[in-house]
């Protein structure tokens, strides 16, 4: 017996504007508004509306036979909750049929793990949250932003309470090994790795509408066939696909949503094929072995390294100049810049700025830019903007305290000066529960200090 | 393969890429084995380079049967093809209406300024001064017959014109010995004039590319410009883009310490309409605004030079803003040398081969998207030159990252590997295979 362990992950950047050095410190409006909606309504309705729906009914139809496990970006949960809800409202409605596994990530769809730890933890207990509280879910799976994993990061994962993390089944990791088993960490062994399965999972999302690839058109018979085959020999067949695979990537006249539906059934048919989602995965099969991934790998189709993100000299400095501002943006606490610094960890940014992508890049993500330089170019002053932003803001504060100190002579503002070092304690990126609640806080404490700042003018 | 190739201007004899685009293209094309015989206006002594036959013009003897021969043939070619004046004028290819009045009345001064030579039999010949002097047109018109009576004295396949001052030479020499003629276009009358078009060169461009066999052009945007402008049925022109050569000493310049914290931006041209120096004045004033520690150098002459002289006075920025006159030789490699950065800003250029230059240098360029070499190099920034913000905001950039100089540097030097004469030697032998019937 063998699962069919079908993961989608769903994300959308939002898309930058094409910003000059003549734009820093006029005005921060970083984001295409234009763009990026346009881009998402499309996407809505060419892809996510119809593949939800088509979905959904399968989970009805299938009575708890069919089932697969979904990732969603806080970049792209931002973009829907802003132009499209009604993608919100589909996703929704598949969490209440309790046929799909929820999946967490670093919410920003980040590289943080690689720069930032504090980071990263923060990002995904947020975006935890963020699932609970949209979603109704409790995520126990991880999967990183372009299945970003390596040893290094695996007691991290653990220690955050996930018992099953996703990656990519890279030839250079397996070697003699399968994919299609489950695997535990050498380095936390309590958790368990589920890896793709680059054969397959490719054939759904590069080859199958490829008309030179000798088995066009792939049918959903011939795919459960194959999937048979390999099922013999194995415990799970670990499809992950980006979800552009319905509808964008493959159009709707190649057929692609007629596949979705007709491959539940042909998959459901064979005697030994079933569909579990990684948590049931991770309690049915026992632990094979172990893996240890010395370094990081994605999956990315050349090669299964991060040169596509961070392969050349840009792209490194880029990334670099984004995270040292991060200690200051957390602990500024202000809630305007760390939205905005959230966002721009959004991985795809620093994917524009490879000359290696340059000449082939997904026509479903595509490179607003008409460079990898002009992405470069663009980031950077954006950060530098930022940056600005963060040292003005500081200074603020600091003449705030300053403030603050010299009327501390008065017993009346002992309880605003008790405020205050509470907001400094609680800044600490680590802590994050506390955080929307010290800026609720520092706004009150804010208004309050604005205002007796006025009665002692006019005083 | 034996190719009769015309041409005006060749090394050492030159005042732009022309020149230097011939020089490499032959040179690729002898190491391919075809036999170039290459005909100028007139050759001094020195210099011929080993690799081909080159022929002056100037001085050819015409006998009378020739000269006969020549009149039958011209008459149809003129008449079908140009209306075409033979007054003296003192036009050149890259004159504006005031260079053109002092021209005039330099003309006025010289009564004769090329003379029939009467040789004996009732045999004669002319002089050519060659180059873009004042009466360019007579010259055209004599060097057609001239190089029309070496094509009838030498053995060859296919006949190879370069630029419309010898396409009536072409055109002529093909009526003659009914060869197959390949056309070169390197820069249009558009792309020098704008709308202000020389009538009469226009005429000529058009009457060359419509009766050649086969046009070559240098860029895609040079093809459009040729089909839409002229006429010419899309699916005669093939383009074939320039490449550069490595030179073989290569010497290495070291930045004058007092100038090393400062950061150097070149402009490098002909300073008039078509290079658009104006654009590179404007961006310089914004990146002025932005960042200390740069100079800007303006290398070139041209008419819209003491224009720009004023500008840059009026504009307070003269400090960082330095005018290097014409540079000729060691003094441009030098100088692509110490710059940090290379602007072509052309409002209209067909290909443009001086970025390649630059690149050989090491100095990462930003060119405008009208141009023809931004149609091989990836891996160059490109702006559109009338959007000089952004053009700004890339040269900031460049001087203030190290990582995108040191990116482009790096993908460039790959992508010049790519860019040779030997690809496009390649290209021509095969047009030249096709026109001939392959022998």
């Amino acid at each position: 017996m063998a699962a069919i362990c079908l993961c989608l992950a769903i994300h959308e950047p939002y898309y930058l504007r094409r910003y000059t050095i003549f734009d820093i410190a006029e005005n921060s409006l970083y984001e295409d508004d234009d763009r990026s909606c346009n881009m998402a309504m499309h996407n809505a309705q060419t892809c996510y509306l119809p593949t939800n729906e088509i979905l959904y009914h399968l989970i009805q139809r299938y009575k708890g036979n069919f089932r697969l496990a979904l990732s969603i970006s806080d970049s792209a949960l931002d973009l829907f909750e802003q132009y499209t809800p009604e993608v919100i409202d589909s996703v929704r409605a598949l969490a209440e049929t309790g046929c799909v596994e929820f999946i967490s990530e670093s919410g920003p769809h980040s590289l943080a793990c690689l720069y930032s730890r504090e980071e990263f933890i923060h990002q995904v207990q947020e975006h935890n949250r963020r699932i609970r509280r949209t979603f109704g879910r409790v995520p126990s799976t991880f999967r990183n932003s372009e299945l970003l994993y390596g040893n290094d990061l695996a007691q991290t994962i653990a220690q955050l309470g996930f018992s099953t993390v996703l990656t990519e089944g890279s030839p250079q990791l397996l070697g003699w090994r399968s994919a299609n088993f489950v695997y535990a960490a050498s380095v936390a062994p309590q958790l368990h790795l589920l890896l793709r399965n680059a054969d397959l999972s490719t054939d759904i999302s590069q080859r199958f509408s490829q008309k030179s690839w000798d088995r066009w058109p792939l049918t959903a018979d011939t795919f459960a066939s194959w999937c048979e085959n390999i099922g013999e020999q194995a415990d799970t067949i670990n499809l992950f696909l980006d979800f552009h695979v319905f509808g964008l990537r493959n159009t709707a006249d190649s057929g692609i949503f007629s596949f979705l539906e007709a491959l539940p059934e042909q998959i459901l048919q064979k005697k030994h094929l079933d569909f579990l989602t990684p948590k049931q995965v991770v309690k049915k099969f026992p632990v094979r072995d172990s893996l240890a991934v010395a370094e990081y790998q994605s999956w990315n189709d050349e090669g299964c390294d991060l040169k596509g993100w961070l392969g050349n000299e840009m792209q490194k400095d880029a990334i670099k100049e984004l995270y040292r501002l991060a200690l200051r943006a957390r602990s500024l606490g202000d809630e305007d810049i760390l939205r905005d610094f959230e966002r721009l960890q959004t991985s795809d940014y620093f994917h524009y700025m490879s000359t290696r992508w340059f000449s082939e890049s997904q026509p479903d993500r595509p490179n607003p830019y008409a460079s990898p330089y002009d992405a470069y170019i663009s980031y950077m002053n954006i950060v530098a903007d930022l940056g600005e932003r963060l040292t003005k803001c500081e200074e603020t504060k600091k003449q705030k305290t300053r403030a603050s100190r010299s009327r501390n002579a008065s017993p009346a503002q002992s309880n605003m000066q008790e405020r205050t070092t509470q907001t400094g304690k609680t800044a600490d990126p680590i802590a994050p529960k506390t955080t929307k609640k010290t800026a609720r806080t520092r706004a009150a404490s804010k208004v309050h200090a604005s205002k007796r700042t006025v009665k002692k003018a006019s005083s | 393969m034996q190719i009769l190739m015309l041409g005006w201007e060749f090394p050492p004899h030159i005042s732009g890429g022309l020149g230097t685009a011939c020089f490499g293209m032959t040179q690729a094309l002898a190491q391919k084995g075809a036999k170039v015989i290459f005909v100028l206006p007139r050759t001094s002594s020195a210099g011929e380079p080993g690799f081909l036959k080159l022929r002056s013009a100037s001085g050819t003897k015409i006998n009378y049967d020739a000269a006969q021969r020549m009149q039958m043939a011209g008459e149809s070619v003129w008449q079908d093809n140009i209306r075409y004046m033979p007054i003296m004028s003192p036009l050149t290819p890259y004159l504006t209406p005031e260079a053109y009045t002092r021209a005039i009345r330099e003309l006025s001064k010289s009564t004769r300024f090329s003379e029939t030579t009467l040789v004996s039999h009732g045999a004669f010949t002319y002089q050519l001064k060659g180059g873009y002097g004042p009466g360019l047109m007579e010259e055209v018109s004599r060097y057609s017959r001239l190089a029309s009576a070496i094509a009838l004295e030498e053995k060859f396949d296919v006949i190879h014109v370069h630029d419309w001052m010898t396409y009536p030479a072409g055109l002529l020499a093909k009526a003659l010995t009914g060869k197959p003629l390949v056309c070169h276009i390197h820069a249009t009358e558009y792309d020098r004039s704008g709308e202000n078009i020389n009538t009469q060169v226009a005429a000529i461009e058009r009457a060359g590319l419509l009766g050649a066999d086969r046009v070559v052009a240098v860029s895609r945007l040079t093809r459009d410009v040729v089909v839409q402008r002229y006429g010419v049925p899309r699916e005669k022109v093939t383009v074939v883009y320039n490449a550069v050569t490595r030179p073989e000493i290569e010497h290495h310049y070291v930045i004058p310490p007092r100038l090393r914290h400062e950061k150097r931006v070149l402009f490098l041209g002909r300073v008039t309409y078509q290079k658009g120096p104006e654009y590179f004045m404007e961006a310089a004033r914004l990146v002025l605004q932005k960042v200390q520690h740069v100079r800007f150098y303006m290398a070139g002459s041209g008419d819209m030079l003491p224009g720009l002289i004023r500008r840059a006075s009026q504009l307070r920025i003269g400090r960082r803003f330095h005018f290097a006159g014409f540079l000729r030789g060691e003094e441009v490699n030098r100088m692509f040398a110490l710059s940090d950065l290379y602007v072509m800003p052309s409002v209209s250029e067909p290909f443009g081969i001086t970025p390649l230059e630059a690149m050989l240098y090491d100095v990462p360029v930003l060119l405008s998207r009208q141009s023809g070499v931004s149609e091989v190099l990836h891996h160059a920034l490109k702006a559109d030159f009338w959007d000089t913000r952004d053009m700004a905001d890339k040269i900031c950039a460049v001087l203030q990252h190290p990582a995108l100089a040191m990116e482009i540097v790096q993908n460039c030097r790959e992508e010049m590997k790519t860019i040779r004469w030997e690809n496009a030697a390649e290209q021509l032998l095969s047009i030249y295979e096709s026109l001939t019937g392959g022998n």
